[in-house]
């Protein structure tokens, strides 16, 4: 990270203050190593927020498609996103290739954090199938949701990390390689045992009923919540739990999964035990989904979507759901006839893991070729 | 009867008066009336004895005074009246006045036993009784004049007391509520420099240096020291108007803020924040960015983390019942409604087959009926 000079470029969209502007930085220069330039084009803005901006790039060195995320930065302090962010190393976790800093004509200091480019989001994806009246492929559920698994997994385990904002928007998907990619750590957070967070994390429809209830002593399972939100949104074709605001989101909850019973209430938060509320009869979970559902993937939904955080399996747990299964066989591939992006180069995150989770985790045939691997290693 | 009316209401009203008795009202009452007075009192005395015996019956001091000055201002008349009645009467004077004292204690009974020795005192020595009536009279309406400059002067100084309290209550319920100091400033510093001495000062004050003593805390306001010391001593009324208003505009501000409280307590402004936060987490994530990465402002625990407002969710989740038991009677309603036009089906079909029954067996003709009777009798025999 280092100096960087921001030159006005040919202004294709005028109306854009980003699009055609070229950004140069210098890289490297520390402990011995070879200064070197790197200028990005900016191309178009691919997401906006309060936050800052995203704005898609191209390395002029490489011609390497770059996203940089923008955001005003603090003098005082650190930037959490890019605390995080540096020691991501994961294939279904978005990865930060370079930062710089920038600075304006007002003095204001820019944090830009330049990432792998993804050009499609689950989001995306979904909207082209409901807008096609259409259901996503059973078979592509499976691949991203289990990418997500594996992510969360990686997230929750190697640095500990709750991504706190799980929803399509923060999926990015490769339609070529249908690769999935978690991103978007600006609410990501350490969790320590004991020590309270915010509870107004995270979008609606994907927040985990503690969180609507105040609890400020949460798990990663509000990833895991969502992750479930997630999955059945992919399996419906729309949000499985669409509130219209806090009070309407738990009610949304409750008309599927029931009213929660005292103890599920103290396991989220227990200043609500004391109230009693209107016993509202869960909706069972196959009625919930259309008929020809796989049993699997209601299985699953049920276990993700469980009103006590500690009763939702965890995501390394998920991976091993019977729903994803068919991922695991032999000769399973893309409908197109490709290969699977890489589904079981585990590393740390299995560390912790019983011998049958790693066990039902990688298949017979990537153990046979692991083993091969080694064993070619060891002679 | 009339009489007995008449004495038994001025007893009440001598009782009455006897209980919140005050001189005052006597020399009021004398100032205002004195002639009519007299000379009620006079008629009284010339319609004879029996009337004076009720009238002394009440021994209301009001009206003893009453006599007294009467006698004082009158003795002439009467000295003149009573002569003409003794030359009139001569020895026999006092037997009507025996018998009509008689006839009344009759009337009254037991109750003014005591009447006529009073009575007979001041008829017997009446000469005495007028000397020392005017004297004692004098010197009660002496006592009286002075007393009603006491009193006067007494009720001037309740008054002061009144206010003064009031004004300590004020200055101790504004105390209770730390007062603003920034509305004081300019009018403290601006204040008259009159001085006022009496009751209400001290308090005032109090009330000041409460007020000075946060200004001169207020590192931006710059009062000189005499300025400050002229204010202890502001006008009363000037005082008590600046403290109305003060404290009218307190209670405003206090309404605001429970308003703004009740607000918050049904979470109404927490809500909505939860809402935006929720839509567009974004803005949550504006400020990790932003406020950087040990602490972020959201998360120093100053803000309230408040869950759903538990009353509104279960108002909701009774409405969400009512509704899914509503569409519970609306099917039930609808599968009754299916079961009755079955039923008039089915009804419709056993009329129609009876019909058909009727039709069928009129036209078989009676004889085969008959046969088959006689079938059936021979088959239940074999049986």
């Amino acid at each position: 990270m280092a100096d960087v000079k921001e030159m006005p470029g040919p202004v294709i969209d005028g109306n854009d203050p980003v699009t055609g502007h070229i950004i140069s930085t210098t890289i490297g220069g520390k402990n011995g190593e070879p200064k070197q330039t790197i200028s990005y084009m900016a191309e178009r803005v691919v997401g906006t927020g309060s936050f800052g901006i995203v704005f898609k790039a191209k390395c002029l060195e490489t011609g390497e498609n770059v996203a940089i995320k923008k955001v005003l930065q603090d003098r005082r302090y650190k930037n959490r996103e890019l605390q995080l962010m540096r020691v991501m190393d994961h294939p279904n976790v978005i990865s930060l290739k370079h930062c710089f800093f920038s600075t304006t004509t007002k003095d204001e200091l820019f944090l830009n954090l330049v990432m792998e480019y993804v050009p499609e989001t689950m989001f995306r994806v979904l909207k082209h199938y409901s807008n096609a009246n259409q259901r996503m492929p059973i078979i592509y559920v499976k691949l991203y949701m289990y990418q997500v698994f594996r992510g969360l997994a990686y997230i929750h385990t190697v640095p500990g990390v709750c991504h706190r904002d799980l929803k399509p928007q923060n999926i990015l998907v490769d339609p070529l390689t249908h690769q999935v990619k978690i991103c978007d750590f600006g609410s990501a957070k350490m969790l320590m045992k004991g020590e309270a967070n915010v509870s107004y994390i995270c979008s609606r429809f994907y927040r985990a009923p503690e969180l609507i209830f105040g609890a400020t002593e949460y798990t990663t399972s509000i990833d895991i919540w969502s992750a479930g939100c997630v999955l059945a949104e992919l399996l419906l074709g729309q949000p499985l739990f669409p509130g219209e605001n806090a009070v309407d989101q738990l009610v949304e909850i409750i008309k599927v999964l029931g009213t929660p019973t005292r103890e599920e209430i103290r396991c989220m938060n227990p200043s609500y035990t004391d109230y009693r509320f209107p016993q509202i009869k869960a909706h069972p979970w196959h009625k919930v989904f259309h008929k020809r559902m796989p049993p699997e993937a209601i299985d699953l939904a049920s276990r993700l979507l469980q009103y006590s955080p500690s009763l939702r399996c965890t995501a390394l747990e998920a991976c091993t759901h019977p729903f994803f299964d068919e991922l695991r066989e032999p000769n399973a591939r893309l409908p197109n006839g490709r290969p699977f992006p890489p589904l079981f180069n585990f590393k740390q995150e299995l560390s912790g893991a019983s011998p049958e989770l790693v066990n039902k985790l990688i298949p017979d045939q990537v153990k046979r070729q692991m083993g091969l691997n080694l064993h070619l290693a060891v002679s | 009867m009339k009489p007995l009316f008449k004495s038994h209401e001025v007893s009440d009203s001598c009782n009455s008066t006897g209980r919140r008795f005050r001189l005052v009202d006597i020399f009021r009452e004398e100032n205002e009336g004195g002639d009519g007075f007299s000379g009620d009192l006079g008629m009284s005395r010339v319609r004879g004895l029996s009337d004076e015996s009720v009238s002394i019956d009440c021994l209301s001091p009001r009206r003893i005074v009453a006599r007294w000055v009467a006698s004082f201002r009158r003795p002439k008349r009467r000295r003149a009246l009573e002569e003409v009645r003794r030359v009139k009467e001569g020895g026999d004077s006092d037997g009507p006045l025996t018998c009509c004292r008689c006839s009344r204690d009759g009337v009254d009974g037991g109750a003014s036993s005591a009447s006529p020795g009073v009575i007979v005192g001041p008829g017997l020595s009446r000469k005495e009784d007028t000397s020392f009536n005017l004297g004692v009279g004098c010197s009660l309406l002496s006592l009286v004049l002075a007393s009603k400059n006491e009193l006067s002067k007494m009720v001037d100084l309740r008054r002061e007391m009144e206010h003064f309290l009031q004004e300590i209550k004020e200055d101790l319920g504004r105390k209770d509520n730390h007062f603003e100091p920034f509305h004081s400033n300019a009018d403290v510093a601006f204040s008259s420099t009159d001085c006022q001495d009496g009751p209400c000062s001290t308090s005032q004050l109090s009330y000041q240096q409460d007020f000075s003593s946060q200004i001169v805390s207020d590192a931006q306001s710059t009062i000189p020291n005499h300025s400050r010391m002229s204010c202890l001593y502001e006008q009363a009324g000037e005082c008590q108007e600046r403290i109305d208003e003060l404290e009218s505009e307190f209670e405003a501000e206090l309404e605001r803020l429970q308003l703004h409280l009740e607000v918050e307590s049904s979470s109404g402004r927490i809500e909505h924040l939860r809402i935006k936060t929720a839509k567009n987490t974004n803005s949550t994530r504006s400020c990790c960015m932003s406020s950087g990465e040990v602490t972020d402002l959201q998360e120093d625990g100053t803000e309230r983390q408040e869950g759903v407002p538990p009353v509104e969710l279960e108002r909701k989740l009774h409405e969400l019942l009512e509704a899914r038991q509503q569409e519970q009677i609306k099917e039930l309603k609808e599968a009754l409604e299916c079961a009755k036009q079955e039923i008039i089906d089915k009804e419709s079909e056993v009329s129609w087959w009876k019909e058909t029954a009727k039709v069928i067996s009129k036209h078989i003709p009676s004889h085969s009926r008959l046969r088959l009777a006689s079938q059936y009798d021979q088959l239940q025999l074999l049986g």
